[in-house]
């Protein structure tokens, strides 16, 4: 049956090919090389892409072209955004489709450099990404009435290992990880998640502008297809897919380590799998959507409620 | 293994050679040791001052450009704060800044965003090096939001000039980088409100070059980390930037290195053994100045302890060698020490196999071997001087435990060796045993037969060998010669205590037993004189009962007791000395007056208590019982059985007359008629008919005073064997048989009118026996029967 | 006991006959008492018939052997039986009386 479903693919893949040939899709990672991005890595290295029929190049985004503003000029067809993100510029007039959702859980903390649980730490001078993550992080300290002093950073580390911030916004996955490589010591009481208090909403999922992806949809599908085997060929084989990872980490020579990425990739597979159903979904849950949306309006960060229907294919 | 173990033993040279090369070894290693430890202490000491000097030195070097780049910065921001509203002199203070300091790397002096209105959101006047000229734009751009930036955050945040983590500045002009690390500090305006910050940069290349080039050993290395943990000098230049000092610790948990980890970023100084790829190192760690950079040399244990390893084993070497060449000569010169003892032992050996003439070598020395040598002369002359006396003494034992041969064999010799048994007489059977402890003994025995009575003795003279000996001769030839003429037990001991002791000047003693058995009767007269008591063995066992007499040779005037009892027909007198009670087993147990009655009893019963089967089977016991064991005392044993057979078949009468001579004819009449009647000859008659009257005359004229009326009875009885006349009266005591005999050579003046009477008795019967019994006296006269009658 | 003495050729001859036992010896003592005033004669006793004698009847004999031989006479026995004569055996007398 399995074997089946491949040549069949593999048939459709070539009907297609003759048609898309020229149509080149850009991807662009949100953030430099690193396993983050693993499965997109390996659905390139592996020839996913290929036998699906599409073209597909990555290409990281620079100081000077952040992944955003990239596919706003059609520098590239395709980028990852968090969810809140993806509202946030939907909310902003840019329409967007989800193709493929990856993280099915939250994956941001609050670090605190005191020792202290961060939701004592009333008025404490808190660390946020000056891109634009941690929408979620406002709203709870909002709710909790902790009138943090955001703090917006390019990089945290330093900054927090220097003593100047009392606490930092940090990823699970990245963040987190450089903080303990630089010595911080993690306990229960500093570290807060922001899955375990009802802020669960998924993060990373690869996105097309609406406009570019009603034109090939088809292509879109089989990228989305392509990626998410590359996914799940990194599950199976970690050692292989962080082997790939550190050839793109060292080909745009990137200040990371095979300890660090290796910590990254797990941590985000284990980010992919839904909590409930315990599986690799690689969907938008309506009701995460319906939250996040919820959460953003109440705090006034979104103009109106942006819906499930928005985000997904039609 | 063994074999060298048993030469050692063998070889004194080779074990007081060890000996002294081990204590040697020991002492040698113990001082080494500390030798050792205290020099390696020094040269860890030594290490640590070098590595100490040469970051000192480096910190030092770091500490002066640092000190002026803070001057020039805190120059700048004196000038930036008085201007702070001229936007375009921010680039004349940027440049000026690296034109007089052409090392720095570049400078900025940044605002807040929209801080000059008519520049926008950003305005950062830089100022950097291009090639040989300086160049100075305005920086910040959406794509650079400076404001964002460490340098620009810390002081702002920390409010407080600081430096900032090392980082790689991208050029983005020419696409390179470089690492730099920033003086930063806030200008503010003079209402106190922070406007912006002064960044000065300085490339730490040289600081990398420098701290990587120090090599206090061969395989030392440095390296430097930031705040973080970031290594940014490290030989493995893969790991500069990308990996942190805790990086590999969160793959294998290493406690050191987190330890050293902790210890760097908290700027502390200081140094640390611990294990390093794969090496025991020393850790020399500083912090560089304010950078909040750690810098550390690695340096191996095997580098820093090299050369004194180096002379340490060389002196170990030395050491051994010396031991061993030590060991090699002590054992050559012990060995020639000791020579001439190993003469001496073999000549010794020569004496000891007999050779007492030989002679000993002589080595003309005063030390120990000398006088051993000498001392061993001595023995030997001692030795041929003893073996001499030796000999002497050796022929004189020989003659004389041969004498004493002779005397065991005479004395042997004195005690009866004839037993009567059931085939010899009809009344009696008799057997006895002595064994001395030693050649001579003295335990004694002796039994004899007078008239119809057994006299018999046991006894035990106290001590061994010849003294006990000679004073037994003493005591038996006494009890001969007393009780031949005296009936009475008591007073035969009596008058031989007396005779004894009259003599005995040594204090010696005998225990005694003296027996006299009527055999007739069966009547037994004792006396014991301190003597064990005699077994009775017949119709059950019982010790004949004893008064507590005195034993006999030291109180003269001792009245010694008579005793008397029946004993019946089959019953056997058991006599012993305590030679028999008191025989020794190996564990010095003694045989016991237990044993002596079940070995009696079970003879008893199996109906074997004659005299020689009772010996026998004593005797058996006894060698039993004392095994292997010597013999420790004499031992003598005597058994007595009274089997008298009171069958007089014949013939049996008897007549009783007053004591008047005129019936002596009524008597000749029945005796005469009782010898025809068992048909003896005319001779025979006649015979026994003048020994009859003879006794019964005696008892008519002695034992009724003159007047006084009394009767005499004879019987007449006989058997097969013998005819036997007994004259029982009722007189005072008179026993004739104790008359001394007449000398019938004597010629007819010299002859006394009396004595004949007992005389003829005696002669023409086979035996007379008086026995005086419920007061009355009994003369017994026995005439064997020829087969003929 | 029958004790007769007589003379016969200057010598005394005492004859006995019977069994001298010691009720019979006062009696033949007292016959033969004649014998011990005899001076310087030779005494002769007859035993042809005397079957028995005991030591009071060896007594006599003995005194008159004694006091005969003090006055320098002999005595002879004469006729002893072979009974007798063991008694005299027996007791030594046989060395001391002569026998004819």
């Amino acid at each position: 049956m399995k074997k089946m479903f491949i040549l069949l693919a593999v048939m459709i893949a070539m009907s297609h090919a003759v048609t898309a040939q020229d149509e080149t899709i850009v991807f662009t990672p949100q953030w430099t090389a690193q396993a983050q991005f693993t499965g997109y890595y390996v659905a390139e290295a592996m020839g996913f892409y290929r036998e699906a029929g599409v073209d597909v190049r990555i290409e990281h985004p620079s100081p000077t072209q952040p992944a955003m503003s990239r596919l706003r000029n059609n520098q590239c067809q395709a980028t990852t955004l968090q969810l809140c993100q993806a509202m946030e510029i939907i909310d902003g007039g840019i329409l967007l489709v989800n193709i493929l959702q990856t993280s099915m859980n939250n994956a941001m903390v609050i670090v605190s450099a005191r020792d202290q649980d961060p939701l004592t730490q009333k008025g404490a001078r808190v660390g946020i990404w000056s891109v634009g993550f941690g929408q979620l992080a406002i709203c709870m300290s909002i709710k909790e009435h902790l009138d943090y002093e955001w703090v917006r950073f390019a990089h945290n580390v330093n900054l927090f290992v220097a003593g100047a911030l009392d606490a930092t916004l940090a990823m699970s996955y990245n963040e987190y990880y450089q903080l303990v490589q630089a010595g911080i010591k993690m306990t229960d009481k500093n570290v807060y998640r922001f899955c375990d208090h009802g802020y669960n909403v998924q993060e990373d999922g690869v996105y097309m502008t609406r406009e570019y992806y009603s034109e090939h949809k088809d292509q879109a599908r089989r990228f989305a297809e392509a990626s998410k085997r590359g996914w799940e060929w990194a599950v199976e084989h970690p050692d292989e897919a962080l082997d790939i990872v550190m050839k793109y980490v060292d080909m745009n020579n990137i200040a990371t380590n095979r300890v660090m990425q290796q910590l990254m990739l797990q941590e985000v597979l284990r980010l992919q799998v839904d909590r409930e159903s315990k599986q690799r979904e690689f969907r938008l849950r309506p009701d995460m959507v319906q939250e996040a949306s919820r959460l953003m309006v109440e705090n006034k960060m979104l103009s109106r409620e942006v819906t499930y229907e928005e985000l997904i294919e039609n | 293994m063994n074999r060298i173990i048993a030469y050692i033993r063998r070889k004194l040279s080779v074990r007081v050679s060890l000996r002294v090369v081990v204590s040697a070894a020991i002492l040698f290693v113990a001082a080494l040791g500390i030798m050792f430890y205290q020099a390696r202490e020094a040269v860890s000491q030594e290490a640590i001052s070098r590595a100490t000097q040469i970051l000192d030195k480096t910190s030092l070097r770091v500490d002066s450009i640092l000190n002026r780049v803070e001057v020039a910065s805190d120059m700048t921001k004196w000038l930036v704060e008085r201007h702070t509203n001229q936007a375009d002199s921010m680039f004349v203070y940027s440049r000026s800044m690296l034109e007089n300091n052409p090392d720095f790397y570049n400078c900025s002096v940044a605002f807040e965003p929209y801080y000059f209105e008519e520049k926008g959101r950003y305005f950062s006047a830089y100022t950097k090096h291009v090639g040989d000229s300086i160049r100075t734009i305005q920086g910040g751009s959406d794509s650079y939001q400076y404001f964002f930036a460490d340098w620009y955050l810390m002081p702002k945040l920390l409010d407080r000039p600081c430096w900032t983590e090392p980082y790689f500045d991208l050029d983005v002009a020419t696409n390179t980088s470089e690492m730099v690390t920033s003086y930063c500090q806030t200008v503010k305006d003079r209402q106190g409100r922070m406007i912006g910050v002064i960044n000065t940069s300085l490339s730490i290349n040289w600081l990398s070059k420098t701290i990587s080039a120090v090599k206090p050993y061969p395989h030392s290395y440095s390296i430097m980390i930031g705040r973080g943990g970031t290594y940014f000098v490290h030989p493995d230049t893969t790991k500069i930037t990308r990996q942190t000092i805790f990086t590999q610790t969160l793959e294998q948990p290493d406690t050191a290195m987190t330890a050293l980890g902790y210890a760097m970023q908290r700027g502390e100084e200081g140094v640390k053994q611990m294990y390093i790829n794969g090496k025991d190192s020393y850790v020399f760690y500083k912090p560089l100045g304010r950078t909040g950079c750690s810098m550390a040399i690695v340096c191996p244990e095997s580098d820093i302890f090299r050369s004194f390893d180096r002379l340490q084993n060389t002196i170990m070497g030395i050491v051994a060698v010396g031991l061993l060449l030590m060991l090699y000569f002590f054992i050559r010169i012990i060995t020639f020490e000791l020579d001439p003892l190993r003469r001496l032992a073999t000549e010794a050996e020569t004496i000891a196999s007999g050779q007492f003439d030989a002679e000993l070598p002589d080595f003309q020395r005063v030390d120990e071997i000398g006088q051993l040598s000498h001392s061993f002369g001595n023995m030997q002359q001692s030795l041929v001087k003893y073996i001499d006396e030796l000999k002497k003494t050796t022929a004189q034992k020989a003659t004389i435990e041969s004498d004493l041969r002779i005397a065991s064999k005479i004395q042997l010799g004195m005690l009866p060796e004839k037993f009567p048994t059931r085939a010899d007489r009809d009344d009696v059977q008799l057997f006895a045993s002595l064994t001395p402890a030693k050649e001579v003994g003295g335990d004694l025995f002796d039994f004899y037969f007078r008239d119809e009575k057994l006299f018999f003795c046991i006894g035990d003279v106290s001590g061994k060998g010849v003294p006990a000996s000679l004073f037994m001769a003493v005591t038996r030839s006494t009890f001969r010669t007393v009780s031949a003429h005296e009936s009475m037990p008591d007073r035969i001991v009596t008058i031989m205590n007396k005779t004894i002791a009259d003599m005995n000047k040594n204090h010696m003693f005998v225990t005694l037993f003296v027996g006299v058995l009527d055999l007739p009767t069966g009547r037994l007269h004792y006396c014991n004189a301190g003597h064990d008591a005699p077994l009775l063995i017949g119709a059950g066992i019982g010790e004949l009962p004893c008064d507590s007499n005195i034993p006999v040779g030291f109180m003269p005037q001792w009245k010694f007791s008579l005793q008397e009892a029946q004993i019946f027909i089959g019953t056997t007198i058991f006599l012993f000395t305590d030679g028999l009670t008191e025989a020794m087993n190996a564990n010095k147990a003694q045989f016991q007056m237990e044993r002596v009655n079940e070995v009696a009893a079970r003879a008893l019963d199996n109906q074997q208590h004659e005299p020689r089967q009772l010996i026998e089977q004593m005797t058996d016991a006894v060698h039993q019982f004392v095994g292997d064991a010597e013999q420790s005392d004499d031992l003598t044993m005597m058994a007595i059985q009274y089997i008298w057979q009171n069958n007089d078949a014949r013939m049996r009468k008897s007549i009783t007359l007053p004591n008047d001579i005129q019936e002596v004819p009524q008597l000749n009449a029945f005796v005469e008629e009782a010898c025809q009647t068992v048909g003896l000859d005319e001779i025979d008659t006649m015979k026994i008919k003048v020994a009859v009257e003879e006794a019964v005359v005696n008892v008519m004229k002695y034992a009724y005073p003159s007047g006084e009326r009394g009767d005499i009875t004879i019987e007449a009885a006989s058997n097969d064997v013998r005819l036997k006349f007994t004259i029982i009266d009722s007189g005072k005591p008179f026993d004739p048989t104790v008359q001394s005999a007449v000398d019938t050579s004597l010629s007819a003046q010299e002859r006394k009118i009396g004595g004949l009477g007992i005389h003829i008795m005696r002669q023409n019967m086979d035996s007379i026996n008086y026995e005086r019994s419920d007061n009355r006296n009994v003369l017994t006269l026995r005439k064997k029967l020829n087969k003929k009658n | 006991m029958k004790t007769t003495i007589q003379e016969q050729d200057g010598k005394m001859v005492a004859i006995l006959a019977g069994s001298l036992d010691t009720a019979a010896a006062p009696e033949t003592e007292k016959a033969m008492s004649p014998l011990n005033d005899v001076e310087g004669k030779d005494i002769i006793i007859d035993c042809t018939e005397l079957e028995y004698i005991s030591s009071a009847g060896l007594r006599i004999f003995l005194g008159i052997l004694q006091n005969v031989e003090e006055k320098g006479g002999h005595v002879y026995i004469k006729g002893i039986n072979e009974n007798v004569r063991t008694i005299f055996t027996i007791t030594g007398f046989s060395n001391i009386f002569k026998f004819m």
